[in-house]
């Protein structure tokens, strides 16, 4: 299975500890499930209480953002990274 | 960064959240107040709280939510524990932001924290895990709750102080509520509250209470900054009477009360402006338990400031006379006398959201 990346925005590498953390998954489905269930005080920041993907927080798969990347499921490879982003909406 | 003294150097601390970031007050005796941060920049820091080897705090951002953090070195470095305040599986209900954290005096290990969607959780792990008091979430009017201008929030914690068992909690806009068993059941004490239009359409939940609190020396004694009035209770709650003689108006939000009894405010203008009469920094006090109020004022700057005082930005030091409040445009001021005399802490920063003593 392969071991995927996943970088931090700086703000939440200093909340963490760490700009990088690591997930094994095949899917890009299996990697979000791994970031909820195995790094939790990231997902928080990730998803709301409702489970839903914050509306302000970008997934990306290598440059592509995961919200418009159909259709399920999405292969990886371990040179695939994931990167949390801030989305552009400060105004 | 300006320097701070060593922590054992300084007689008193205080934590000041801001929308950017905090910063922690070191009173230096006659040399007055040194200003270290900001901290956790970045982040809303909209509830601070230390206890005895620790600093805590809720951190809010627009896109990444409400968390707490805590700090075991003073607020050099900071950790996000793994337990956070949030609804149980299945709750319709989110956190969106941190509103208060208050230590019990009766237990050194267990912290208060409200929230936004209104609800309140304990910790009994000195902020590492948190539990959600359902007894609160569960009460028949709680699908009827509505939010007030700076949202559902539970945003007043008010531990007994002598009784462990009995807490009040304030919810804007919904009311204000006992316990007598240690948070398993909750008393509505709205009945004689201001009737004021909410858009709730549960009766008894409709009360933007804006900040209250217990008279340390006479706990049956609870005063109130109501969102229309200003109110004193005699009976812990049960029943509340207006006290505005001397008032500009009865509009605003903070209040405290210091260890000698004498209760501060900074009304505002009226709902609509928020900002306070003329434009002029003010606050009142009251030495007679509400019957009359005086402005105290002095060392307040006199020319225009169009500014207000959040309700958790004020806060009055348990065991002095030292109050500290800081203003929407980052003014910090400060008394040692009880809010007889002010004086302004060098600098100007954001808007400040809470302040707490340690």
């Amino acid at each position: 299975m392969p071991r995927i990346s996943v970088h931090l925005p700086s703000m939440l590498a200093a909340a963490i500890g760490s700009a990088r953390v690591e997930v094994d998954a095949s899917t890009l489905e299996e990697a979000i499930a791994a970031l909820r269930r195995d790094h939790p005080r990231i997902a928080t920041h990730v998803f709301d209480d409702l489970g839903r993907q914050r509306r302000h927080v970008l997934l990306f798969l290598n440059d592509r953002d995961t919200r418009w990347i159909t259709p399920a499921p999405i292969p990886l490879a371990s040179t695939d990274t994931l990167s949390i982003v801030q989305a552009i909406s400060g105004g | 960064m300006l320097a701070i003294n060593g922590r054992y150097d300084v007689s008193k601390q205080a934590l000041v959240g801001t929308i950017k970031g905090l910063w922690i007050l070191s009173e230096t005796g006659s040399k007055g107040w040194s200003v270290e941060g900001p901290s956790l920049g970045g982040w809303e820091v909209s509830a601070t709280l230390a206890i005895p080897g620790r600093l805590l705090v809720g951190t809010t951002h627009y896109a990444y939510g409400a968390t707490i953090r805590i700090s075991d070195d003073n607020g050099k470095t900071w950790t996000q524990p793994a337990g956070q305040p949030r609804y149980r599986e299945g709750q319709p209900y989110k956190v969106n932001r941190i509103w208060e954290l208050v230590a019990d005096p009766h237990n050194l290990d267990r912290i208060y924290c409200g929230v936004d969607e209104a609800a309140l959780f304990i910790s009994d792990d000195r902020g590492e895990s948190w539990r959600e008091v359902e007894s609160l979430t569960n009460l028949p009017s709680r699908p009827h709750w509505r939010p007030g201008a700076g949202g559902l929030c539970l945003h007043t914690i008010l531990p007994h102080p002598t009784d462990p068992k009995t807490l009040w909690i304030g919810i804007s806009a919904v009311g204000f509520f006992r316990t007598n068993d240690g948070c398993a059941s909750w008393t509505a004490l709205n009945k004689t509250l201001p009737a004021l239009p909410t858009g709730s359409p549960d009766p008894e939940a409709a009360y933007c209470v804006h900040r209250a609190v217990v008279d340390p020396a006479n706990p049956s004694s609870l005063y109130m900054q109501f969102h229309g009035g200003v109110l004193r209770s005699d009976d812990a709650g049960d029943t509340w009477q207006p006290i505005e003689d001397g008032l500009p108006s009865n509009f605003g939000f903070p209040m405290v009360v210091t260890p000698g009894g004498r209760v501060i405010t900074a009304p505002l203008l009226d709902q609509e402006t928020r900002y306070m009469k003329d434009g002029i920094l003010r606050t009142y006090v009251t030495d007679d338990r509400g019957k009359a109020w005086k402005e105290s004022s002095a060392g307040l700057p006199k020319d225009p400031r169009f500014v207000g005082v959040l309700r958790c930005a004020m806060a009055a030091d348990k065991k002095s006379d030292v109050v500290l409040f800081g203003t929407t445009t980052g003014e910090l001021f400060n008394s040692r006398d009880a809010g007889k005399n002010w004086s302004q802490i060098p600098g100007q920063f954001q808007r400040v959201l809470h302040v707490s003593f340690a």
